[in-house]
C-alpha cells in the first residue's frame, strides 16, 4: 500500500470550532437528496492517469471529518467501508481482494490534537482494467466491519434509509431537540456512534462536539459548552468516567449501549451525574431497536420505526416502512407489540448439566459485584477442553478483591451449575475500543491462563 | 512472553517508577526496564498502545499523582509520546 500525501478534506480552521452545528440532513429514498456538498478533496494520483478511487474506508474519529468525508464518497458514488481501526481497514482489503484502488481517509493519531485527514491510496493490483474481479462491496450501501463479540467478525450492509430511520426512531424517543449538543465516546465508524453521535444530532440539527471523547476532564469540559448535553457512550468509557471522580455538570442524559450495563453502574452513574442513563439495545445488524431507563426497567421498549412480530413460534422485528421483519440473534419474550424482555443472546444461551443460561447475564451478575471493574464468563469448547466436562469459566479484573468473595457473591446471584470452574482473576482483559470483550481475547486468556496451573486461579 | 528486549537506554528511577504505572494500567508484557525511553507509546512501531489505554493509563496517573490528562490541550500529543516525556510532565504536574 503506497502512503500518499496528506489530503486537506477541510481547511484548516483556527481557531478549531469544538462544536460543528449542522444543517440537518435531509434524505428521500435510498440517500438521495442529500443536501451540502462537501469540497471534493484533493485526491492524490486522481485525474494524473490512475484510476479514481472506488472505495472510501473513513476511519476519521473527528465526526465533521467523518461527516464530509462520508457524503463526499457518497456523492461520487463511491463504495463506503467502515472499519475499526487502519490495520483491520487493510487487512479487510486484502481479504476481499479488491483490484481497484481504494481511499482510506483517516486522522493521524487517536491522541492527535488536530485533526488531519491522512488519504492512502493502494493502486490497482492488475494494470488490465479489463480484468476487473467484482466488488464485494454494493454501491449506495455503507459496508460496516463488526466486532465479532458474540460470534466471527463480518461484513453488514446498511442502506442510507435504514440507519437514518433508526437514528430518528432513536432521536424520537430521547427528544434530540431539547439538547444544545451532542457528546460521543464511541467513534462515528461504529454503527452504534454513527447511529446516536452522527446521525442523531445531524438529522436533527442540533450541535455536536467534533472530536470523539475520551478521557474525564475532556468530558467534563465539553458538556457546559452548551445549556444541556447529552453524552453517547459505552458501559466502559462510563465506569471510567465514574471511577474518575470528576463531577460534571450539563450533561441532561447519558445513552449507553455496546455491552450489558450493570444496573449499579447505570445507578451510580445517575446518583453522580444528576441525569437520567438511558441503554439502547441494537446490534450491527438491526441498528438500534428499543430503549430502556435502566434503573427503573427491565423490559425494553421498542423504537416506534419497528414492532414485534411472530413467525411461526419465533417472535421477529417487523420494520413498520419497509415491511421487512428479521429474526434476533437474541432469545426474547413478547410482552406486547412495543415491550419484550430480553433472555440472552441466541449465541450466548449456554447449557450446563441441563441448565439453560445466558452469557449476558451471566457477566451482568459478575459486573454488579461491587469492586469488579471488567470481566466475562466464557464457555470452552470441546476440544479445548479435551473432551472434559464443559463447565463455564469466568475472567475477572478485581484489584484487592480476593477471587473467594467473588465466588461468594457471585454464589448470591447465579445458579450453581453456572458458577465458574475456575474463576481466574487477571490484572486485565482486552477490550475492543467500545469496550466490548471479544471471543477471541477470552480463547486467548484461556489458553494462556488454564492451558497451565495459574497463581490465582481459584476454585 | 520468552522474548526478552533490552532498553536502548538505562531508565532514571522517576521513569522506571512511571514505566511500573504504566506496565500495570495497561498489563504490558514487558517489564518497566525493557522499556526504551524514547519509544513511542502509540502506534505500530511502538508500545502499540490504543484509546482504551489511553484511558486506562490517564486514570491510573490521577488516582496515583493526581494529573489530569486532557486531549483538548496542546501538549497532550506530547504526553504520550514516549516514557521521557510522560515521565516528565508527571513530573512537573503531579499534585501529589
Amino acid at each position: 500500500m503506497t502512503v500518499a500525501p496528506e489530503c486537506p478534506l477541510t481547511p484548516p480552521a483556527t481557531p478549531e470550532p469544538l462544536l460543528w452545528h449542522p444543517r440537518p440532513l435531509t434524505a428521500r429514498g435510498a440517500g438521495s437528496g442529500i443536501e451540502w456538498a462537501p469540497p471534493r478533496p484533493e485526491v492524490p494520483g486522481d485525474g494524473q492517469g490512475t484510476l479514481p478511487p472506488s472505495l472510501v474506508v473513513n476511519l476519521a474519529q473527528d465526526f465533521q471529518c467523518f461527516a464530509q468525508g462520508l457524503l463526499w464518497a457518497h456523492r461520487h458514488r463511491m463504495r463506503i467501508l467502515l472499519a475499526p481501526d487502519p490495520e483491520s481497514a487493510s487487512a479487510l482489503l486484502r481479504s476481499l481482494s479488491l483490484d481497484a484502488p481504494s481511499l482510506l481517509l483517516s486522522q493521524e493519531a487517536s491522541t492527535s490534537a488536530t485533526p488531519r485527514l491522512v488519504a492512502f491510496l493502494t493502486p490497482p493490483s492488475s494494470p488490465d482494467p479489463d480484468r476487473k474481479r467484482k466488488n464485494p462491496l454494493p454501491r449506495g450501501q455503507i459496508a460496516l466491519w463488526s466486532s465479532g463479540t458474540t460470534q466471527s467478525p463480518g461484513l453488514h450492509f446498511k442502506s442510507w434509509t435504514q440507519l437514518l430511520e433508526s437514528a430518528d426512531a432513536v432521536g424520537r424517543r430521547l427528544g434530540i431537540r431539547r439538547f444544545s449538543h451532542v457528546l460521543s465516546t464511541v467513534p462515528p465508524y461504529h454503527l452504534y456512534g454513527l447511529e446516536h453521535g452522527l446521525f442523531m444530532p445531524w438529522r436533527a440539527g442540533v450541535s455536536l462536539y467534533r472530536k470523539r471523547l475520551l478521557f474525564p476532564p475532556d468530558i467534563r469540559a465539553a458538556a457546559t459548552l452548551g445549556h444541556c448535553a447529552l453524552l453517547v457512550t459505552t458501559p466502559f468509557h462510563l465506569r471510567a468516567l465514574v471511577e474518575s471522580g470528576l463531577t460534571v455538570a450539563g450533561l441532561g442524559l447519558i445513552v449507553c449501549s455496546t455491552a450489558p450495563l450493570s444496573t449499579a453502574l447505570a445507578r451510580e452513574s445517575e446518583k453522580r451525574f444528576k441525569t437520567p442513563v438511558v441503554e439502547v439495545y441494537g446490534s450491527t445488524e438491526t441498528g438500534a431497536l428499543a430503549t430502556r431507563r435502566t434503573v427503573r426497567e427491565e423490559n425494553w421498549h421498542l423504537l416506534d420505526h419497528v414492532k414485534l412480530a411472530r413467525q411461526g413460534k419465533r417472535p421477529c422485528i417487523a420494520w413498520r416502512r419497509q415491511g421487512t421483519t428479521r429474526f434476533l440473534d437474541d432469545e426474547v419474550e413478547a410482552l406486547d407489540s412495543t415491550h419484550l424482555r430480553l433472555l440472552g443472546r441466541r449465541q450466548d444461551i449456554v447449557k450446563v448439566a441441563g441448565r439453560r443460561a445466558s452469557l449476558a447475564a451471566l457477566n451482568e451478575a459478575l459486573l454488579g459485584i461491587p469492586g469488579v471493574r471488567s470481566g466475562a464468563f466464557y464457555h470452552p469448547r470441546e476440544r479445548e477442553t479435551r473432551g472434559e466436562p464443559e463447565r463455564l469459566v469466568a475472567f475477572v479484573v478485581a484489584p484487592g478483591l480476593p477471587p473467594e468473595s467473588i465466588l461468594v457473591q457471585l454464589r448470591q446471584r447465579i445458579d450453581g451449575p453456572f458458577l465458574p470452574r475456575p474463576l481466574v482473576v487477571v490484572e486485565e482483559i482486552p477490550h475492543h475500543p467500545t469496550g466490548k470483550i471479544s471471543q477471541a481475547t477470552l480463547a486467548g486468556l484461556y489458553r494462556e491462563h488454564l492451558a497451565q496451573p495459574h497463581d490465582s486461579a481459584a476454585h | 512472553m520468552t522474548t526478552k528486549k533490552t532498553a536502548a537506554s538505562a531508565l532514571t528511577d522517576w521513569q522506571r517508577e512511571i514505566a511500573a504505572v504504566l506496565v500495570q494500567a495497561v498489563k504490558l508484557r514487558r517489564l518497566p526496564d525493557q522499556i526504551d525511553p524514547q519509544e513511542p507509546l502509540f502506534g505500530e512501531r511502538g508500545l502499540g498502545l490504543d484509546s482504551i489505554d489511553a484511558l486506562e493509563l490517564s486514570l491510573a496517573l490521577s488516582k496515583r499523582y493526581g494529573i489530569q490528562i486532557q486531549e483538548d490541550r496542546a501538549e497532550s500529543q506530547e504526553i504520550f509520546r514516549n516514557l521521557s516525556q510522560l515521565s516528565l510532565y508527571v513530573a512537573q504536574n503531579r499534585t501529589r
